[in-house]
Protein backbone atom coordinates (compact mmCIF):
# COMPACT_ATOMS: atom_id res chain seq x y z
CA UNK A 1 0.00 0.00 0.00
CA UNK A 2 1.70 3.05 -1.10
CA UNK A 3 2.09 6.06 1.97
CA UNK A 4 -0.90 8.47 0.09
CA UNK A 5 -3.19 5.49 0.28
CA UNK A 6 -2.21 4.85 3.75
CA UNK A 7 -2.68 8.24 4.72
CA UNK A 8 -6.21 8.59 2.71
CA UNK A 9 -7.53 5.73 4.61
CA UNK A 10 -5.94 6.66 8.24
CA UNK A 11 -7.33 10.32 7.83
CA UNK A 12 -10.66 8.57 6.55
CA UNK A 13 -10.96 6.40 9.26
CA UNK A 14 -10.36 9.72 11.61
CA UNK A 15 -13.28 11.14 10.04
CA UNK A 16 -15.32 8.08 10.60
CA UNK A 17 -14.32 7.95 13.98
CA UNK A 18 -15.48 11.76 14.75
CA UNK A 19 -18.73 11.76 12.88
CA UNK A 20 -19.53 8.39 14.92
CA UNK A 21 -18.49 9.79 17.97
CA UNK A 22 -20.41 13.31 16.99
CA UNK A 23 -23.14 11.11 16.19
CA UNK A 24 -23.61 9.13 19.79
CA UNK A 25 -24.64 12.57 21.15
CA UNK A 26 -26.80 13.65 18.70
CA UNK A 27 -28.59 10.33 19.08
CA UNK A 28 -30.18 12.13 22.15
CA UNK A 29 -31.22 14.97 20.36
CA UNK A 30 -27.88 17.20 21.86
CA UNK A 31 -25.71 19.15 19.31
CA UNK A 32 -22.78 20.34 20.83
CA UNK A 33 -20.86 23.33 19.18
CA UNK A 34 -17.41 22.55 20.30
CA UNK A 35 -16.82 18.66 19.82
CA UNK A 36 -13.37 20.03 18.60
CA UNK A 37 -12.69 20.34 22.28
CA UNK A 38 -12.80 16.91 23.12
CA UNK A 39 -10.86 16.12 20.01
CA UNK A 40 -7.83 18.56 21.27
CA UNK A 41 -8.35 17.04 24.96
CA UNK A 42 -7.53 13.40 23.14
CA UNK A 43 -4.89 14.75 21.04
CA UNK A 44 -3.26 16.28 23.90
CA UNK A 45 -3.86 14.08 26.29
CA UNK A 46 -2.27 10.84 24.77
CA UNK A 47 0.94 13.00 23.22
CA UNK A 48 1.87 14.18 26.71
CA UNK A 49 1.83 10.20 27.40
CA UNK A 50 3.49 9.39 24.69
CA UNK A 51 6.37 11.97 24.08
CA UNK A 52 6.77 12.81 27.34
CA UNK A 53 6.38 9.73 29.77
CA UNK A 54 6.76 7.54 26.74
CA UNK A 55 4.05 5.18 26.75
CA UNK A 56 2.71 2.82 24.18
CA UNK A 57 0.36 4.32 21.68
CA UNK A 58 -2.81 2.16 22.68
CA UNK A 59 -2.39 2.84 26.32
CA UNK A 60 -2.12 6.53 25.60
CA UNK A 61 -4.62 6.94 23.56
CA UNK A 62 -7.26 4.76 26.25
CA UNK A 63 -5.93 7.27 28.61
CA UNK A 64 -6.41 10.55 26.57
CA UNK A 65 -10.19 8.69 25.72
CA UNK A 66 -10.79 8.82 29.51
CA UNK A 67 -9.46 12.22 30.04
CA UNK A 68 -12.15 13.09 27.64
CA UNK A 69 -14.89 11.30 28.78
CA UNK A 70 -14.79 12.69 32.19
CA UNK A 71 -14.58 16.64 30.86
CA UNK A 72 -17.66 15.59 28.38
CA UNK A 73 -19.71 14.27 31.60
CA UNK A 74 -18.36 17.64 33.07
CA UNK A 75 -19.29 19.66 30.70
CA UNK A 76 -22.56 17.49 29.38
CA UNK A 77 -23.57 17.99 33.30
CA UNK A 78 -23.65 21.39 33.38
CA UNK A 79 -24.96 21.74 30.27
CA UNK A 80 -27.70 19.01 29.53
CA UNK A 81 -30.21 20.39 32.56
CA UNK A 82 -30.64 23.45 30.62
CA UNK A 83 -32.53 24.08 27.51
CA UNK A 84 -30.73 23.46 23.66
CA UNK A 85 -29.94 26.98 23.53
CA UNK A 86 -27.61 27.09 26.81
CA UNK A 87 -25.53 23.67 25.32
CA UNK A 88 -25.02 25.54 22.39
CA UNK A 89 -24.02 28.06 24.44
CA UNK A 90 -21.93 26.39 26.93
CA UNK A 91 -20.24 23.91 24.86
CA UNK A 92 -19.12 26.83 22.37
CA UNK A 93 -17.51 28.37 25.28
CA UNK A 94 -16.02 25.39 26.58
CA UNK A 95 -13.77 24.81 23.74
CA UNK A 96 -12.62 28.28 23.56
CA UNK A 97 -12.12 28.25 27.09
CA UNK A 98 -9.77 25.01 26.56
CA UNK A 99 -8.08 26.95 23.64
CA UNK A 100 -7.39 29.49 25.62
CA UNK A 101 -5.70 27.45 28.35
CA UNK A 102 -4.03 25.47 26.02
CA UNK A 103 -1.88 28.41 24.38
CA UNK A 104 -1.18 29.62 28.13
CA UNK A 105 0.05 26.08 28.77
CA UNK A 106 3.95 26.13 28.40
CA UNK A 107 4.49 22.52 29.30
CA UNK A 108 2.36 21.51 26.25
CA UNK A 109 4.35 24.49 24.21
CA UNK A 110 1.95 27.08 24.46
CA UNK A 111 0.67 28.45 21.05
CA UNK A 112 3.12 26.78 18.58
CA UNK A 113 2.17 22.85 20.43
CA UNK A 114 3.28 19.88 20.09
CA UNK A 115 5.73 18.11 17.97
CA UNK A 116 6.64 14.54 17.04
CA UNK A 117 3.97 12.38 17.61
CA UNK A 118 3.94 9.03 15.30
CA UNK A 119 2.75 5.89 15.67
CA UNK A 120 -0.97 5.77 13.98
CA UNK A 121 -1.32 2.89 11.53
CA UNK A 122 -4.05 2.01 8.87
CA UNK A 123 -4.63 -1.28 11.34
CA UNK A 124 -5.27 0.42 14.73
CA UNK A 125 -7.55 3.37 12.84
CA UNK A 126 -9.56 0.57 11.20
CA UNK A 127 -9.92 -1.45 14.92
CA UNK A 128 -10.98 1.75 16.57
CA UNK A 129 -14.03 2.31 13.79
CA UNK A 130 -14.58 -1.77 13.76
CA UNK A 131 -14.52 -1.38 17.95
CA UNK A 132 -16.82 1.81 17.68
CA UNK A 133 -19.25 0.33 15.12
CA UNK A 134 -20.13 -2.69 17.21
CA UNK A 135 -20.82 -0.85 19.87
CA UNK A 136 -22.98 0.96 18.10
CA UNK A 137 -24.70 -1.77 16.78
CA UNK A 138 -24.96 -2.90 20.23
CA UNK A 139 -26.50 0.01 21.34
CA UNK A 140 -28.99 0.76 18.76
CA UNK A 141 -30.34 -2.55 19.43
CA UNK A 142 -30.28 -2.23 23.28
CA UNK A 143 -32.57 -0.31 26.04
CA UNK A 144 -30.21 2.31 26.15
CA UNK A 145 -30.47 2.64 22.38
CA UNK A 146 -34.02 3.03 23.33
CA UNK A 147 -33.80 5.56 26.03
CA UNK A 148 -31.37 7.70 23.75
CA UNK A 149 -33.98 7.45 20.84
CA UNK A 150 -36.91 8.22 23.38
CA UNK A 151 -35.46 11.62 24.70
CA UNK A 152 -34.67 12.74 21.37
CA UNK A 153 -38.44 12.66 20.20
CA UNK A 154 -39.32 13.99 23.35
CA UNK A 155 -37.82 14.59 26.55
CA UNK A 156 -40.77 14.53 28.56
CA UNK A 157 -42.21 11.49 27.10
CA UNK A 158 -38.95 10.12 28.02
CA UNK A 159 -39.58 11.39 31.28
CA UNK A 160 -42.49 10.31 32.04
CA UNK A 161 -42.32 6.61 31.05
CA UNK A 162 -39.61 6.54 33.67
CA UNK A 163 -36.08 7.76 31.77
CA UNK A 164 -33.77 9.35 34.06
CA UNK A 165 -32.60 11.73 31.04
CA UNK A 166 -30.00 13.54 32.50
CA UNK A 167 -28.35 10.67 33.53
CA UNK A 168 -28.74 8.66 30.40
CA UNK A 169 -27.63 12.02 28.27
CA UNK A 170 -24.74 13.11 30.47
CA UNK A 171 -23.61 9.08 29.69
CA UNK A 172 -24.19 9.54 25.93
CA UNK A 173 -22.56 12.95 25.92
CA UNK A 174 -19.29 11.57 27.85
CA UNK A 175 -19.54 8.17 25.45
CA UNK A 176 -19.11 10.92 22.76
CA UNK A 177 -16.58 12.90 23.87
CA UNK A 178 -14.28 9.51 24.45
CA UNK A 179 -15.31 8.19 20.93
CA UNK A 180 -14.19 12.29 19.72
CA UNK A 181 -10.77 12.48 22.08
CA UNK A 182 -10.21 8.56 20.17
CA UNK A 183 -10.28 10.27 17.50
CA UNK A 184 -7.86 13.36 18.16
CA UNK A 185 -5.17 11.08 19.45
CA UNK A 186 -5.05 8.89 16.29
CA UNK A 187 -4.80 12.25 14.16
CA UNK A 188 -2.26 14.03 16.42
CA UNK A 189 -0.09 10.48 16.02
CA UNK A 190 -0.58 10.90 12.34
CA UNK A 191 0.00 14.81 11.63
CA UNK A 192 2.64 14.59 13.91
CA UNK A 193 2.28 18.12 15.06
CA UNK A 194 -0.50 19.43 16.94
CA UNK A 195 -1.21 23.19 17.85
CA UNK A 196 -4.25 24.67 19.98
CA UNK A 197 -5.46 26.19 16.68
CA UNK A 198 -6.16 23.16 14.80
CA UNK A 199 -9.37 22.66 17.58
CA UNK A 200 -11.02 26.02 17.06
CA UNK A 201 -14.58 26.79 15.51
CA UNK A 202 -14.09 25.52 12.51
CA UNK A 203 -12.67 22.13 13.39
CA UNK A 204 -15.98 21.80 15.03
CA UNK A 205 -18.50 22.86 12.47
CA UNK A 206 -16.94 20.16 10.32
CA UNK A 207 -17.59 17.47 12.97
CA UNK A 208 -21.03 18.54 13.15
CA UNK A 209 -20.81 18.93 8.90
CA UNK A 210 -19.66 15.15 8.74
CA UNK A 211 -22.54 14.06 11.02
CA UNK A 212 -25.03 16.08 9.51
CA UNK A 213 -24.70 15.86 6.21
CA UNK A 214 -25.13 12.00 6.10
CA UNK A 215 -27.93 11.95 7.88
CA UNK A 216 -28.19 11.90 11.43
CA UNK A 217 -30.96 9.50 12.36
CA UNK A 218 -28.98 6.14 11.66
CA UNK A 219 -25.46 5.89 12.26
CA UNK A 220 -24.06 4.38 9.29
CA UNK A 221 -25.54 7.93 7.60
CA UNK A 222 -23.15 9.92 9.67
CA UNK A 223 -20.78 7.38 8.89
CA UNK A 224 -20.93 7.76 5.14
CA UNK A 225 -21.43 11.28 5.68
CA UNK A 226 -18.01 11.49 6.48
CA UNK A 227 -16.33 9.45 3.97
CA UNK A 228 -17.86 11.68 1.47
CA UNK A 229 -17.15 15.05 2.26
CA UNK A 230 -13.86 13.95 3.72
CA UNK A 231 -12.46 12.30 0.36
CA UNK A 232 -14.00 15.35 -1.42
CA UNK A 233 -11.05 17.71 -0.17
CA UNK A 234 -8.66 15.17 -1.03
CA UNK A 235 -9.35 14.79 -4.77
CA UNK A 236 -10.44 18.17 -5.63
CA UNK A 237 -7.53 20.35 -4.85
CA UNK A 238 -8.19 22.78 -6.73
CA UNK A 239 -10.95 24.15 -5.24
CA UNK A 240 -9.13 24.93 -1.74
CA UNK A 241 -9.83 28.81 -1.71
CA UNK A 242 -13.80 27.72 -1.69
CA UNK A 243 -13.85 25.09 0.95
CA UNK A 244 -15.02 27.34 3.19
CA UNK A 245 -18.25 28.88 1.02
CA UNK A 246 -19.00 25.37 -0.20
CA UNK A 247 -19.13 24.19 3.61
CA UNK A 248 -21.29 27.51 4.44
CA UNK A 249 -23.61 26.64 1.48
CA UNK A 250 -24.07 23.14 2.38
CA UNK A 251 -25.12 23.90 5.43
CA UNK A 252 -27.52 26.27 4.37
CA UNK A 253 -28.61 24.03 1.54
CA UNK A 254 -29.13 21.01 3.41
CA UNK A 255 -30.82 22.92 6.05
CA UNK A 256 -33.82 23.93 3.87
CA UNK A 257 -34.39 20.83 1.17
CA UNK A 258 -32.98 17.93 3.82
CA UNK A 259 -32.29 19.01 7.70
CA UNK A 260 -32.59 15.11 8.27
CA UNK A 261 -29.48 14.83 6.11
CA UNK A 262 -29.17 12.59 2.46
CA UNK A 263 -29.88 9.51 4.09
CA UNK A 264 -32.89 8.89 6.77
CA UNK A 265 -36.72 9.55 6.46
CA UNK A 266 -38.47 13.03 7.25
CA UNK A 267 -39.85 13.41 10.56
CA UNK A 268 -43.08 14.42 9.50
CA UNK A 269 -43.28 11.29 7.43
CA UNK A 270 -43.84 7.79 8.27
CA UNK A 271 -41.50 6.66 11.26
CA UNK A 272 -39.56 4.16 10.21
CA UNK A 273 -40.64 1.14 11.44
CA UNK A 274 -39.34 -1.43 8.38
CA UNK A 275 -35.97 -0.32 8.66
CA UNK A 276 -35.14 -0.48 12.16
CA UNK A 277 -36.27 -4.00 12.81
CA UNK A 278 -36.09 -3.80 16.45
CA UNK A 279 -39.43 -2.33 16.94
CA UNK A 280 -42.56 -2.65 15.68
CA UNK A 281 -44.69 -0.58 17.14
CA UNK A 282 -47.72 1.12 16.41
CA UNK A 283 -47.35 3.90 14.41
CA UNK A 284 -47.21 7.20 16.41
CA UNK A 285 -49.57 9.83 15.99
CA UNK A 286 -48.25 12.80 14.98
CA UNK A 287 -47.29 15.50 17.52
CA UNK A 288 -47.65 19.04 17.62
CA UNK A 289 -45.33 20.92 19.98
CA UNK A 290 -47.04 23.56 21.39
CA UNK A 291 -43.50 25.83 21.28
CA UNK A 292 -43.06 25.05 17.65
CA UNK A 293 -46.18 26.89 16.23
CA UNK A 294 -44.75 30.26 14.75
CA UNK A 295 -46.40 31.49 11.56
CA UNK B 1 -6.67 55.24 36.91
CA UNK B 2 -8.98 53.62 38.44
CA UNK B 3 -11.80 55.61 37.00
CA UNK B 4 -10.45 55.64 33.67
CA UNK B 5 -10.38 52.07 33.32
CA UNK B 6 -13.55 51.35 34.50
CA UNK B 7 -15.12 54.04 31.79
CA UNK B 8 -12.76 52.15 29.58
CA UNK B 9 -14.84 48.92 30.94
CA UNK B 10 -18.08 50.92 30.24
CA UNK B 11 -17.15 51.61 27.15
CA UNK B 12 -16.45 48.07 25.77
CA UNK B 13 -19.33 47.01 27.83
CA UNK B 14 -21.68 49.28 25.63
CA UNK B 15 -20.84 47.92 22.52
CA UNK B 16 -21.27 44.22 23.71
CA UNK B 17 -24.58 45.25 24.77
CA UNK B 18 -25.95 46.09 21.42
CA UNK B 19 -24.37 42.58 19.91
CA UNK B 20 -26.16 40.97 23.12
CA UNK B 21 -29.70 42.38 22.72
CA UNK B 22 -29.53 41.49 18.90
CA UNK B 23 -29.30 37.70 20.26
CA UNK B 24 -31.62 38.48 22.43
CA UNK B 25 -34.35 40.16 20.06
CA UNK B 26 -34.11 36.60 18.13
CA UNK B 27 -34.46 34.80 20.77
CA UNK B 28 -37.76 36.20 21.75
CA UNK B 29 -38.85 35.75 18.70
CA UNK B 30 -37.94 32.30 17.67
CA UNK B 31 -36.33 30.66 20.84
CA UNK B 32 -33.31 29.98 18.19
CA UNK B 33 -29.96 31.54 18.15
CA UNK B 34 -28.99 33.20 15.23
CA UNK B 35 -25.53 32.44 14.73
CA UNK B 36 -24.52 34.78 11.98
CA UNK B 37 -25.16 38.10 13.64
CA UNK B 38 -21.48 37.86 15.02
CA UNK B 39 -20.49 38.04 11.07
CA UNK B 40 -23.04 40.57 10.47
CA UNK B 41 -21.82 42.89 12.75
CA UNK B 42 -18.66 42.51 11.11
CA UNK B 43 -19.88 42.94 7.30
CA UNK B 44 -21.34 45.72 8.63
CA UNK B 45 -18.11 47.39 10.32
CA UNK B 46 -16.08 46.42 7.36
CA UNK B 47 -18.29 47.92 4.73
CA UNK B 48 -18.61 51.10 6.85
CA UNK B 49 -14.90 51.23 7.33
CA UNK B 50 -14.44 50.62 2.96
CA UNK B 51 -16.94 54.07 3.70
CA UNK B 52 -14.97 55.90 5.78
CA UNK B 53 -11.79 55.28 4.07
CA UNK B 54 -11.77 55.25 0.90
CA UNK B 55 -15.39 57.27 -0.05
CA UNK B 56 -14.11 59.38 2.79
CA UNK B 57 -17.39 59.35 3.79
CA UNK B 58 -18.54 61.37 7.49
CA UNK B 59 -18.98 59.40 10.21
CA UNK B 60 -22.45 59.50 10.53
CA UNK B 61 -23.27 58.00 6.75
CA UNK B 62 -21.11 55.53 7.79
CA UNK B 63 -22.83 54.58 10.92
CA UNK B 64 -26.32 55.11 9.26
CA UNK B 65 -24.79 52.58 6.39
CA UNK B 66 -23.70 49.92 9.32
CA UNK B 67 -27.22 49.92 10.71
CA UNK B 68 -29.24 49.48 7.08
CA UNK B 69 -26.56 46.72 6.21
CA UNK B 70 -26.91 45.33 9.73
CA UNK B 71 -30.62 45.12 9.36
CA UNK B 72 -31.22 43.83 5.00
CA UNK B 73 -28.29 41.00 6.52
CA UNK B 74 -30.25 39.83 9.27
CA UNK B 75 -33.52 39.98 7.32
CA UNK B 76 -32.21 37.99 4.90
CA UNK B 77 -30.63 35.48 7.31
CA UNK B 78 -34.30 35.09 8.65
CA UNK B 79 -35.62 34.12 5.18
CA UNK B 80 -32.32 31.81 4.43
CA UNK B 81 -32.15 29.72 7.65
CA UNK B 82 -35.18 30.72 9.90
CA UNK B 83 -38.43 30.73 7.58
CA UNK B 84 -37.60 28.07 4.74
CA UNK B 85 -36.22 25.78 7.38
CA UNK B 86 -38.23 22.99 9.44
CA UNK B 87 -39.32 23.80 12.69
CA UNK B 88 -39.29 20.21 13.45
CA UNK B 89 -35.70 20.57 13.66
CA UNK B 90 -34.52 22.47 16.46
CA UNK B 91 -30.80 22.93 15.72
CA UNK B 92 -31.10 23.30 11.87
CA UNK B 93 -31.60 27.21 12.38
CA UNK B 94 -28.64 26.96 14.08
CA UNK B 95 -27.20 25.04 11.97
CA UNK B 96 -27.74 27.18 9.12
CA UNK B 97 -26.92 29.96 10.48
CA UNK B 98 -23.60 29.24 11.57
CA UNK B 99 -22.75 28.03 7.75
CA UNK B 100 -24.80 31.99 6.64
CA UNK B 101 -21.50 32.98 8.67
CA UNK B 102 -19.19 31.14 7.53
CA UNK B 103 -19.68 32.50 3.91
CA UNK B 104 -19.90 35.42 4.95
CA UNK B 105 -16.47 35.63 6.41
CA UNK B 106 -15.35 34.10 3.37
CA UNK B 107 -16.33 36.42 1.32
CA UNK B 108 -15.13 39.60 2.78
CA UNK B 109 -11.59 37.68 3.37
CA UNK B 110 -12.19 36.78 -0.70
CA UNK B 111 -13.78 40.82 -1.41
CA UNK B 112 -11.47 42.41 1.33
CA UNK B 113 -8.84 40.46 2.11
CA UNK B 114 -8.00 38.93 5.51
CA UNK B 115 -5.96 42.32 7.05
CA UNK B 116 -7.30 44.45 9.30
CA UNK B 117 -9.67 47.41 7.67
CA UNK B 118 -8.62 50.79 9.87
CA UNK B 119 -11.81 52.66 11.30
CA UNK B 120 -10.16 56.33 11.64
CA UNK B 121 -11.01 58.46 14.62
CA UNK B 122 -14.18 60.81 14.52
CA UNK B 123 -12.95 64.24 15.27
CA UNK B 124 -9.46 63.09 15.94
CA UNK B 125 -6.91 65.01 18.40
CA UNK B 126 -10.34 66.42 20.21
CA UNK B 127 -10.64 65.40 23.53
CA UNK B 128 -12.06 66.68 27.17
CA UNK B 129 -10.53 66.42 30.30
CA UNK B 130 -13.03 66.09 33.14
CA UNK B 131 -11.13 65.46 36.36
CA UNK B 132 -10.15 61.87 36.69
CA UNK B 133 -11.02 61.06 33.23
CA UNK B 134 -10.39 61.49 29.83
CA UNK B 135 -12.68 61.34 26.37
CA UNK B 136 -12.04 61.52 23.22
CA UNK B 137 -14.48 62.37 20.50
CA UNK B 138 -14.64 58.81 19.47
CA UNK B 139 -15.40 57.62 23.15
CA UNK B 140 -17.99 59.86 23.29
CA UNK B 141 -19.88 58.55 19.89
CA UNK B 142 -19.69 55.53 21.13
CA UNK B 143 -20.97 55.79 24.34
CA UNK B 144 -23.70 58.19 23.29
CA UNK B 145 -24.72 55.91 20.61
CA UNK B 146 -24.90 53.04 21.98
CA UNK B 147 -26.46 54.48 25.11
CA UNK B 148 -29.19 56.05 22.39
CA UNK B 149 -29.63 52.84 21.02
CA UNK B 150 -30.00 51.01 24.13
CA UNK B 151 -32.77 53.14 25.30
CA UNK B 152 -34.65 54.04 22.15
CA UNK B 153 -34.98 49.66 21.96
CA UNK B 154 -36.55 49.83 25.32
CA UNK B 155 -38.47 52.45 24.88
CA UNK B 156 -39.60 50.91 21.31
CA UNK B 157 -40.49 47.80 23.02
CA UNK B 158 -42.43 49.14 26.02
CA UNK B 159 -44.51 52.10 24.62
CA UNK B 160 -44.82 51.48 21.25
CA UNK B 161 -47.42 49.45 18.97
CA UNK B 162 -44.81 47.19 17.10
CA UNK B 163 -42.59 46.55 20.11
CA UNK B 164 -45.45 45.33 22.23
CA UNK B 165 -46.32 43.30 19.19
CA UNK B 166 -42.63 41.98 19.36
CA UNK B 167 -42.78 41.63 23.34
CA UNK B 168 -46.27 39.49 22.73
CA UNK B 169 -44.97 37.33 20.29
CA UNK B 170 -42.07 36.59 22.13
CA UNK B 171 -43.86 35.28 25.31
CA UNK B 172 -46.54 33.78 23.42
CA UNK B 173 -46.63 33.15 19.58
CA UNK B 174 -49.63 31.07 19.34
CA UNK B 175 -51.69 34.03 21.62
CA UNK B 176 -50.38 36.82 19.76
CA UNK B 177 -51.48 35.07 16.40
CA UNK B 178 -54.69 34.37 17.37
CA UNK B 179 -55.13 38.36 18.56
CA UNK B 180 -54.28 39.92 15.33
CA UNK B 181 -50.82 39.67 15.52
CA UNK B 182 -49.35 39.95 12.31
CA UNK B 183 -46.91 37.03 13.45
CA UNK B 184 -44.60 37.02 10.12
CA UNK B 185 -44.19 41.05 9.74
CA UNK B 186 -43.44 41.04 13.57
CA UNK B 187 -40.89 38.67 12.98
CA UNK B 188 -39.47 40.47 10.57
CA UNK B 189 -38.82 43.52 12.09
CA UNK B 190 -37.64 41.41 15.20
CA UNK B 191 -34.84 40.59 13.01
CA UNK B 192 -34.63 44.11 11.29
CA UNK B 193 -34.14 45.52 14.33
CA UNK B 194 -31.53 42.90 15.68
CA UNK B 195 -29.34 43.21 12.75
CA UNK B 196 -29.09 47.10 12.99
CA UNK B 197 -27.98 46.46 16.75
CA UNK B 198 -25.16 43.91 15.64
CA UNK B 199 -24.36 46.42 12.70
CA UNK B 200 -23.86 49.13 15.04
CA UNK B 201 -22.37 46.84 17.90
CA UNK B 202 -19.74 45.98 14.91
CA UNK B 203 -19.00 49.85 13.85
CA UNK B 204 -18.68 50.72 17.12
CA UNK B 205 -16.55 48.21 18.64
CA UNK B 206 -14.48 48.91 15.63
CA UNK B 207 -14.08 52.21 16.32
CA UNK B 208 -12.88 51.84 19.74
CA UNK B 209 -10.03 49.26 18.90
CA UNK B 210 -9.58 51.41 15.63
CA UNK B 211 -9.78 48.62 13.73
CA UNK B 212 -11.73 45.76 12.43
CA UNK B 213 -10.50 41.96 11.21
CA UNK B 214 -13.10 40.02 9.16
CA UNK B 215 -12.28 37.24 11.91
CA UNK B 216 -14.07 39.11 14.15
CA UNK B 217 -17.54 37.95 13.86
CA UNK B 218 -16.94 34.88 15.81
CA UNK B 219 -15.68 36.68 18.78
CA UNK B 220 -19.01 38.87 19.00
CA UNK B 221 -20.80 36.11 18.80
CA UNK B 222 -18.72 34.84 21.85
CA UNK B 223 -18.88 37.65 23.62
CA UNK B 224 -22.75 38.33 23.23
CA UNK B 225 -23.44 34.36 24.45
CA UNK B 226 -21.52 34.79 27.24
CA UNK B 227 -23.19 38.48 28.18
CA UNK B 228 -26.44 36.47 27.60
CA UNK B 229 -25.78 33.57 30.00
CA UNK B 230 -25.16 36.16 32.50
CA UNK B 231 -28.11 38.65 32.24
CA UNK B 232 -30.25 35.90 31.59
CA UNK B 233 -31.85 35.26 28.03
CA UNK B 234 -34.22 37.42 26.13
CA UNK B 235 -34.09 39.91 29.02
CA UNK B 236 -33.01 43.39 28.31
CA UNK B 237 -32.07 44.76 31.75
CA UNK B 238 -30.16 41.55 31.99
CA UNK B 239 -28.17 41.81 28.85
CA UNK B 240 -27.47 46.04 29.76
CA UNK B 241 -25.93 44.95 33.29
CA UNK B 242 -24.01 41.98 32.46
CA UNK B 243 -22.37 43.83 29.37
CA UNK B 244 -21.02 46.81 31.34
CA UNK B 245 -19.84 44.17 34.21
CA UNK B 246 -17.97 42.11 31.45
CA UNK B 247 -16.75 44.93 29.76
CA UNK B 248 -15.28 46.73 33.27
CA UNK B 249 -14.15 42.90 34.35
CA UNK B 250 -12.19 42.29 30.67
CA UNK B 251 -10.69 46.02 31.38
CA UNK B 252 -10.10 45.46 34.89
CA UNK B 253 -8.01 42.16 34.18
CA UNK B 254 -6.39 43.18 31.87
CA UNK B 255 -5.01 46.35 33.55
CA UNK B 256 -4.55 44.24 36.93
CA UNK B 257 -3.59 40.67 35.97
CA UNK B 258 -2.57 40.04 32.66
CA UNK B 259 -3.74 40.44 28.62
CA UNK B 260 -3.86 36.46 28.71
CA UNK B 261 -5.95 36.22 32.24
CA UNK B 262 -8.32 38.80 30.70
CA UNK B 263 -10.51 35.57 29.12
CA UNK B 264 -10.15 33.18 31.52
CA UNK B 265 -11.52 35.34 33.87
CA UNK B 266 -14.19 35.96 32.28
CA UNK B 267 -15.04 32.51 31.53
CA UNK B 268 -14.56 31.87 35.16
CA UNK B 269 -17.23 33.90 35.64
CA UNK B 270 -19.54 32.51 33.08
CA UNK B 271 -18.99 29.10 34.63
CA UNK B 272 -19.48 30.09 38.03
CA UNK B 273 -23.25 31.89 36.57
CA UNK B 274 -24.19 28.30 34.44
CA UNK B 275 -23.24 25.88 37.96
CA UNK B 276 -25.20 28.47 40.17
CA UNK B 277 -27.39 30.64 39.07
CA UNK B 278 -28.18 29.39 34.65
CA UNK B 279 -30.73 31.63 34.56
CA UNK B 280 -28.72 34.80 34.56
CA UNK B 281 -29.31 37.45 36.53
CA UNK B 282 -32.49 38.56 34.94
CA UNK B 283 -33.44 35.43 33.31
CA UNK B 284 -36.30 33.72 32.89
CA UNK B 285 -36.29 30.17 33.48
CA UNK B 286 -33.71 28.58 31.72
CA UNK B 287 -35.41 25.67 30.93
CA UNK B 288 -34.27 23.80 34.15
CA UNK B 289 -35.66 20.21 33.91
CA UNK B 290 -36.86 18.67 37.01
CA UNK B 291 -34.77 15.90 37.89
CA UNK B 292 -36.72 12.29 37.80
Amino acid sequence: MSAFTEAVLIQTGINVLLALGYWIAVSTGKYSFGHAAFMAIGAYGSSILTLKMGWPLPLALIAGAVVSAVAGALVGWIALRLSMLYLAIITLVFSELLITLLNQWDYVGGGSGLLGMTGTTVTMVLICVVLVVAYLILLTRSRMGLAYEAIREDERAAMGSGVKITLVAVGAFATSAAVTGIAGGLAAHQQLIINPGLYGPQQSLIIILFCVFGGVQYFWGAAIGAIVLGLLPIYFNGLADWYQIIYGLLFVVLMIVRPQGLIGRSRAGIFPVGLSLRRAAPEPEPRVREEESVG
Amino acid sequence: MLVQQLFNGLLLGATFCLAALGFNLVVGAMDRLNFSLGETAMVSAIVSSVLLNRLEMPFFVAFLASLVIGGLLSVLVYFVSFKYVSRDYPNASILSSLGVGIVLTALVIKIFGSEQQVIPDVYPGTRWDLGPIDVTASQLVILVLSAALTVGLYVFLERSRWGTAIRGVSDDVTMSGLLGVPVERVVILTFALSGMLAGAAGLLTGLAFHAVSPLDGFATTLSALIIIVIGGLGSVKGAVVAAIAVGMVETLSVVYLSATMRDIVVYIVVAAFLLFRPQGLFGRNAGVLERV
